[in-house]
This record gives C-alpha cells, structure tokens and sequence, in this order.
C-alpha cells in the first residue's frame, strides 16, 4: 500500500509561523460580471478608507519582523477598486524595499476584462505577479454563463486583454482556470485549440481545469456536477487534447488551504475579519475585525475551529476547514 | 480519515493553544513548539521563496473560486 503522505514540517511550520503574513483583501464585494453560477451577493461595496488605513498600519506595524509577504486580492471584482489594490499594493512595495529581508508578492483572482494593459502594467509595477482568470468555454458557451452585470458577452474583451499580456516581457505568471461541468465539457475543445495555438508556447501561461460546482449561490439547484471519479477521467481527456499528452504531475505536496494557515487572514471591505473565501455569509467567518490604527482583534473562540487541522493533521480538515466545521 | 503520521522533531499542537495577537501576529501557547519552530526558521529550514512560489495561485491548487 501507497503510504498517504503527511504533512511535511516545513508546510507546518510554514502555516503557524509569525514570520510570513498572508493576506486577502477585498477591496470592494461588488461586481461588473453576474456569473450564473456566482455565490456572492455583491451587497458590500468598496473598502472603507478606515480599513485601508487600518490594512497599511498593520503592514507598517509587522514589516520588521516579516520573511514573507503576500497580498491576494480577491472580490467581487477587485479591479472595480482599482485605485485600492494600487493603492495598499503601492505601499507594500515600497516597505518591502525598505526592508530587503522581505519577499513580497501579490496575486489577484480577477475576471480579466478591466485588466487592459495599462492597468496590467501598473499592477505589475506593484508587485502582481501571479493572475488567475476564468474562461467557461469559447466565446459561445463562455458568453452564456460569464456575463457582464448589463447582460453582455464578455470573452472578447478578455482574450484581447489575454492577448496584450501575452504579448509584454512581464514577469508573471497567468492561470486561466477553465470551467467545466458534466453538459458542457465536451464542448471546450475550440478553446483548447485556441489556447494551445495562442499561450500554451508562452511559459508563463497554464491552465487549470475546474468543475463549476454549487458554493451557495442562488442558481445551485441548476448545477450540475460530476459523478464520483468522473471528473478526474475528463480532466485527464481534456488535458490530453490541450497538451497532446497528458502531462506527468509531478508529486505536490498536500494541499492546505489558506483558511487553515493560522497566518491567513482575509480582510473584507468593511473591515471584518475572516479565514475563507466562499462561505462569505456564514457568521462563523466572521473571526474578528480590523481597525484603522492597525489594531486585528480577533476572537479566539471562533478561530480556533478554523485551525483545528493544525492539531489534528487530518489532510481534509486541511485542504477544506469548512466541511464538517462545528465551531 | 485518520490523522497523518507526524514523524518529526515539531511536537504537536492544539488549535486552542493558537492565538492571533493585535498585531495580526500568530501566538503559539507552546513552549516546546515555539522553540522547534523558531529554531527551524532560524536556520532557514523554509525558505521564504519557497513560500511564495508554493502560494495556492501558483500550485494551480487553489479553492478560490474563479471570478
């Protein structure tokens, strides 16, 4: 028998330490795109100028001790809020040139249609390096399910801001995340051959099969998902038509969420802290908030189930401290 | 699924001796962990670049949803 493997002292350490600090910000909940499968809300809007203040006091107060810095920025849209991320990102990059021990980096989820040069040029300036942006499909099928908050096709607007920084020398890395369901896999294959023709020659192109699944959003009911072992058999098929071959993964080490990183913090728009991305709604993530002189006050009793792979180092607990949370 | 086998020199933790200070700055109530951890880090037994380029974005790993 294979032995499961463990969770290595390094990825421990690397979880609890208080020398590395992440980060996820939301500088506004609201969104240009309504994705039908989408699980937000979109009701808060911008970040608060008091947890901005708040997110640069805090860096100010840490940077001497920190190894590691990393900001993500995540949404709704962040780059509706554009002058925010540039803004707190701006001011990252320049402690962490004050301060040459410190590796700063930062890396948005975004959908990719405000990411026109310009704007990718500035966030690059700032320390943006690692971009993750989602396609459903070929201009056909994307434009039914990734629509604009007007009701509009979005690809195009997309694969042209895709092309222009396909076509700089910046150092980057872009993961365009493609989606998937059960129906409509099988339907991806113009894109796959527009990806492999247009990207797949440029390194710091890859991409990264998704299924869509239900996350608590309204149209949940409609999803479709795969059956059990299904998913893993399409993805390697679709990997084999993108790449020709299936690539060999090499051995990565167990995935541990973020939301289980005891030095993860998400930051919402108004200032509440919590640990995960999805379940935004949920009052058990909602850990503590942020004030504007820096100050993180934080409730243990509601952290502490967050963290309780840490204790256990169950790789479920790690990979998902959602599910079977009873905090 | 059982606890992994934790075959090193970290001693174990329990979530409730973790705690997150006022500034942001993870507190481990455990003498014996502490000193592993920092002995670790001080000789740089992770390597900070590691850190980042491992970031979940990076692994082609990440939960966070596609926006």
């Amino acid at each position: 028998m294979v032995p499961t493997p463990g969770v290595s002292p390094d990825a421990l350490c690397q979880i609890v330490s208080d020398r590395i600090l992440q980060l996820i910000l939301l500088p506004t909940e609201k969104c240009n795109f309504r994705c039908t499968y989408c699980y937000e809300d979109f009701v808060a809007g911008r970040m608060l100028p008091a947890v901005v203040r708040g997110i640069k006091s805090l860096l100010q107060r840490r940077v001497r001790e920190l190894d590691a810095l990393s900001l993500s920025w995540f949404g709704g849209e962040p780059l509706l809020a554009k002058d925010i991320v540039l803004d707190i990102s701006t001011f990252a990059a320049e402690l962490a040139v004050l301060h040459p021990q410190l590796s700063y980096r930062g890396d948005i989820t975004t959908n990719g249609y405000l990411l026109e040069p310009s704007t990718f040029a500035s966030l690059t300036k700032v320390g943006i390096r690692n971009y993750q942006i989602t396609l459903d499909g070929p201009r056909e099928l994307h434009n039914t399910s990734r629509l604009s908050a007007d009701g509009k096709g979005t690809f195009d607007q997309i694969w042209a801001n895709l092309l222009a920084i396909r076509a700089t020398k910046a150092d980057v890395r872009i993961v365009l995340r493609l989606h998937l369901t059960p129906v409509d896999f099988l339907s991806l294959n113009p894109l796959l051959t527009a990806i492999r023709h247009d990207f797949l020659s440029d390194a710091r192109f890859s991409v990264n099969f998704q299924p869509i699944i239900a996350l608590g959003g309204p149209h949940d009911a409609s999803i479709k998902h795969f059956m059990p072992g299904e998913r893993e058999a399409v993805v390697g098929q679709l990997k084999r038509e993108l790449y020709g071959h299936e690539p060999i993964d090499l051995e990565a080490p167990p995935y541990i969420c973020y939301a289980s990183k005891a030095n993860s913090l998400l930051i919402r728009a108004n200032g509440a802290i919590g640990k995960c991305t999805v379940a935004l709604y949920d009052s058990r993530n909602t850990i503590g908030t942020l004030n504007d002189d820096g100050d993180v006050r934080i409730d243990s009793s509601r952290l502490r189930p967050w963290l309780r792979g840490i204790e256990s180092l169950d790789l479920e607990e790690l990979r998902c401290p959602m599910k079977g949370f009873c905090g | 699924m059982p606890p992994t086998k934790f075959d090193q020199d970290l001693p174990p933790v329990k979530a409730s001796e973790i705690t997150i200070d006022a500034s942001g700055r993870v507190i481990v109530n455990n003498p014996h962990f502490t000193d592993v951890l920092k002995r670790r880090l001080a000789a740089k037994a992770v390597p900070k670049d590691a850190i980042l380029d491992n970031c979940d974005c990076a692994r082609n790993q990440t939960c966070k949803p596609g926006k």
